[in-house]
């Protein structure tokens, strides 16, 4: 599996490993507890702040006062975090009408009452038994 | 010296004979459907792909030949009878100038443009728009050998082949998991076929050629060309698995869930094909692949043949348009 920044521009590239360092975590840090753990030294403590307030408004991370500071911890598991990814690709492709890109085996709008694929199914049984 | 504006005296007799040629060819494709569906999907395909791209190919060649006319009549021995119709406007390079004194013509030209403009710039935002979304699906589905088949994470229920230059069929996991291993075969061969037949590129550009057309006429070619190719495939399938009751029993598989809300994913035909599709199937008989081959090389050659009687009576067809538009 491909990591979640290359599966989509979800994530930025900083924003990825911020995730990454705070799914390590088991609980809540600090914006310059993160920064450490990043092992950057010339990041500045206001990207890394910026970068988890954004992650935090996208709802991917949650927070709580410390005094005058902020203490963050992943809302979502790497898991979670893929379903949602796939879930808002596929939302974005399907939900549109027919995407011109692609070719769908059935169509979304299809509709076949029950009486029709009843009719169907027993077509379809009395060809099968008739090719035996 | 070229008069630019003369260019709108021909860009309004594109625009006029490709709309008459495509609600021209939109009628024969409606009356002549139930021989054609007789025929076979092949047939019916090749008819509705025919009836999207001879209209504008055609306008074109008729405008070209104007041009020509205009550009190179005097050295082709042509009389230049600029001098003696003082009383309509000139589709005429070097005399057509007063094309920019008649609004209507100029409105049309422009309303028309920004109209082929907005409505190709949105398809092709989509397509541009799908391919990064198919990309972000390409990365978290995984591959399962041998089929190529990318399974996608995913509870929705979907199958799909998706990608213009370099096609490839996504399934989600509950769909893959649910359906039987002839079923599963059955879906993939389907989507194999229109891989196979260049059905997400040729659809892009006929999607693209509709929009030069009769408002209306084009999306419901395009229709009709869908719903062939989703049939044509579907035998194609059924040749594959040996059997049309597994792709007859893989589309009902899918369409039942779909009405029990589970399948999420739009096609090429609306719904009540799925109906008319496992009926084809079932019925068996020619898909017409050889009646559309001969179609397809006589469409072609009537082509030809129009486009160069375009050439060759471009001096009789230029003073006829001359005098149609010159009338308004």
């Amino acid at each position: 599996m491909r990591t979640i920044a290359e599966a989509g521009r979800v994530l930025g590239t900083l924003e990825e490993r911020v995730m990454q360092v705070l799914w390590a975590e088991a609980a809540p840090i600090s914006v310059r507890e993160v920064g450490d753990r990043l092992g950057r030294p010339r990041l500045a403590y206001t990207t890394v702040m910026t970068t988890m307030d954004r992650l935090y408004r996208k709802g991917f991370l949650g927070r709580d006062k410390d005094g005058t500071a902020f203490l963050y911890r992943a809302a979502m598991s790497r898991d979670e975090l893929h379903g949602r990814i796939v879930e808002e690709t596929l939302s974005a492709l399907l939900a549109k009408g027919p995407n011109p890109i692609l070719a769908a085996f059935v169509d979304t709008a299809a509709n076949v009452d029950e009486a029709n694929l009843a009719r169907l199914e027993r077509l379809i049984a009395a060809r099968r038994r008739a090719r035996r | 010296m070229i008069a630019f504006a003369s260019l709108i005296g021909f860009a309004l007799v594109f625009l006029m004979v490709s709309v008459a040629l495509s609600v021209l060819a939109g009628a024969m494709v409606r009356l002549a459907r139930q021989p054609m569906q007789a025929a076979g999907a092949a047939v019916e395909r090749v008819a509705a792909t025919a009836a999207l791209v001879l209209p504008p190919a055609l306008a074109m060649s008729v405008t070209a030949a104007l041009l020509g006319h205009s550009a190179f009549g005097a050295a082709w021995g042509l009389p230049d009878h600029c001098s003696q119709h003082g009383h309509h406007l000139h589709l005429c390079l070097f005399h057509g100038g007063s094309w920019a004194h008649h609004l209507w013509a100029v409105g049309t030209v422009v309303a028309a443009g920004v109209l082929v403009v907005l409505r190709a710039g949105s398809r092709v935002r989509r397509l541009w728009a799908g391919r990064r979304l198919l990309r972000t699906l390409g990365h978290v589905s995984e591959t399962t050998a041998p089929d190529g088949v990318r399974i996608v994470p995913a509870q929705r229920d979907f199958c799909f082949s998706a990608g213009l230059l370099a096609p490839r069929i996504f399934c989600s996991r509950a769909s893959w998991d649910r359906l039987t291993e002839d079923e599963r075969a059955a879906v993939v061969a389907h989507e194999r076929a229109h891989i196979g037949h260049g059905d997400l590129w040729r659809r892009a550009v006929l999607g693209l050629l509709a929009i030069l057309g009769a408002p209306g006429v084009g999306g419901a070619l395009l229709g009709r060309w869908e719903r062939a190719s989703e049939r044509l495939c579907d035998r194609r399938a059924a040749e594959s698995v040996g059997d049309p009751t597994v792709v007859a029993r893989a589309l009902l598989a899918l369409a039942g869930r779909q009405r029990s809300g589970l399948v999420v994913g739009p096609a090429f035909v609306s719904d009540g094909d799925v109906v008319g599709r496992v009926e084809a199937l079932l019925a068996g008989g020619s898909d017409g692949s050889a009646a559309a081959r001969a179609l397809g090389r006589i469409v072609i050659l009537a082509a030809v043949i129009a486009a160069a009687l375009a050439m060759a009576a471009s001096d009789p067809l230029h003073h006829g348009l001359e005098t149609l538009l010159g009338g308004f």
